[in-house]
């Protein structure tokens, strides 16, 4: 019925066909696609660990650092984390920026340009919640060892 | 600068904020997602999870791939691997078991088959194609990409993709010769 260049003539009209027939009603409505952006950000907030985060706010707490200078203080930690996953890092850090947590300007060093971090007040105010959290822990833990021996 | 201050600043310019990247992309995502599942609230759902995971797999993400071949890489595997899952293929067999107790319907549906305009019957034939013809005929037709393209995008090797171009065309061609027959 149809030879090969037929064909391709045919398949190039399968946007419009598609278009029309079973996409028709395929999009987002406003409030779907809104409440997609709440989830995807609820998901992704929760698959940070909230000590990596304190770690990294940290190491910038009283000076701005380059990705790679952060990634050596907490290499520096004992917990090394990000050893074989720098890049793990970097998702850290693109989202402190995302959430305003951190601030990044670009830096010319040497005539190649680097990315500081320092914090922002809302990192401050973020990092010392997350501190005073970290104590009370520290203050159960203490007190449940001391109840051991 | 380090190699890995590179590939981290790399990133920073390539992914914009979650929001962004949704605003951009969901669309194009979610008609692939359904090309795949034929199903809209499906899709939807398949769709928030390859935003999640897209934000996971910011270390994978090397930068030889642009940004869209990328999420469509993930939403591709996302598809299958849905596609794979237990739950999924027990509806399905349920759906043909369903097909074959009431044979008499799908006389009903050949007779509506008629009707069809030119693009639905296009557009019937290629949704119809088994998976592995119908994502290359929808990647080369509808979105326009290379055979390199569609190579990375769903992880075979361009000669398969090729072949399977090739297949997929003479698929359609063959469907069309049995409905014009049936006619």
């Amino acid at each position: 019925m149809r030879g090969g260049t037929e064909m391709n003539e045919q398949l190039k009209q399968l946007k419009e066909a598609f278009d029309s027939t079973y996409f028709h009603k395929v999009q987002l409505s406003k409030d779907r696609k809104k409440q997609i952006k709440r989830i995807v950000r609820e998901k992704i907030a929760f698959s940070y660990e909230a000590d990596v985060v304190e770690e990294v706010l940290l190491a910038i707490k009283n000076k701005a650092l380059s990705g790679f200078d952060i990634l050596k203080a907490l290499r520096l930690s004992d917990r090394n984390r990000f050893e074989n996953s720098e890049g793990e890092l970097y998702a850290y850090l693109h989202y402190l920026e995302q959430e305003r947590m951190l601030i990044g300007h670009w830096i010319d060093v040497d005539g190649s340009k680097s990315k500081y971090y320092s914090l922002s007040t809302k990192g401050i105010k973020y990092l010392n919640k997350l501190q005073k959290v970290t104590k009370s822990k520290q203050v159960l833990f203490n007190r449940l060892e001391g109840e051991r021996t | 600068m380090q190699a890995e201050e590179v590939r981290g600043a790399f990133i920073h310019e390539q992914i914009h904020s979650i929001d962004e990247l949704i605003d951009l992309y969901s669309d194009d995502l979610l008609r692939l997602i359904f090309s795949y599942v034929h199903n809209k609230a499906t899709a939807e759902d398949l769709l928030q999870e390859v935003f999640v995971k897209c934000y996971k797999q910011i270390s994978f993400f090397r930068g030889e791939a642009n940004i869209k071949t990328w999420l469509y890489r993930i939403a591709v595997n996302q598809c299958k691997d849905y596609l794979k899952s237990w739950h999924v293929r027990k509806v399905m067999l349920h759906e043909k078991w369903n097909q074959f107790v009431h044979k008499s319907r799908e006389n009903e549906l050949e007779k509506t088959v008629l009707q069809l305009t030119e693009k639905e019957v296009l557009a019937n034939v290629v949704m119809t194609l088994p998976m592995k013809y119908r994502e290359i005929i929808y990647l080369f037709f509808y979105e326009d990409y290379s055979i390199t393209e569609i190579s990375e995008i769903i992880s075979v090797n361009p000669n398969t993709v090729k072949t399977r171009l090739k297949r997929g065309k003479e698929l359609v061609k063959l469907e069309y010769e049995r409905r014009n027959r049936d006619e």
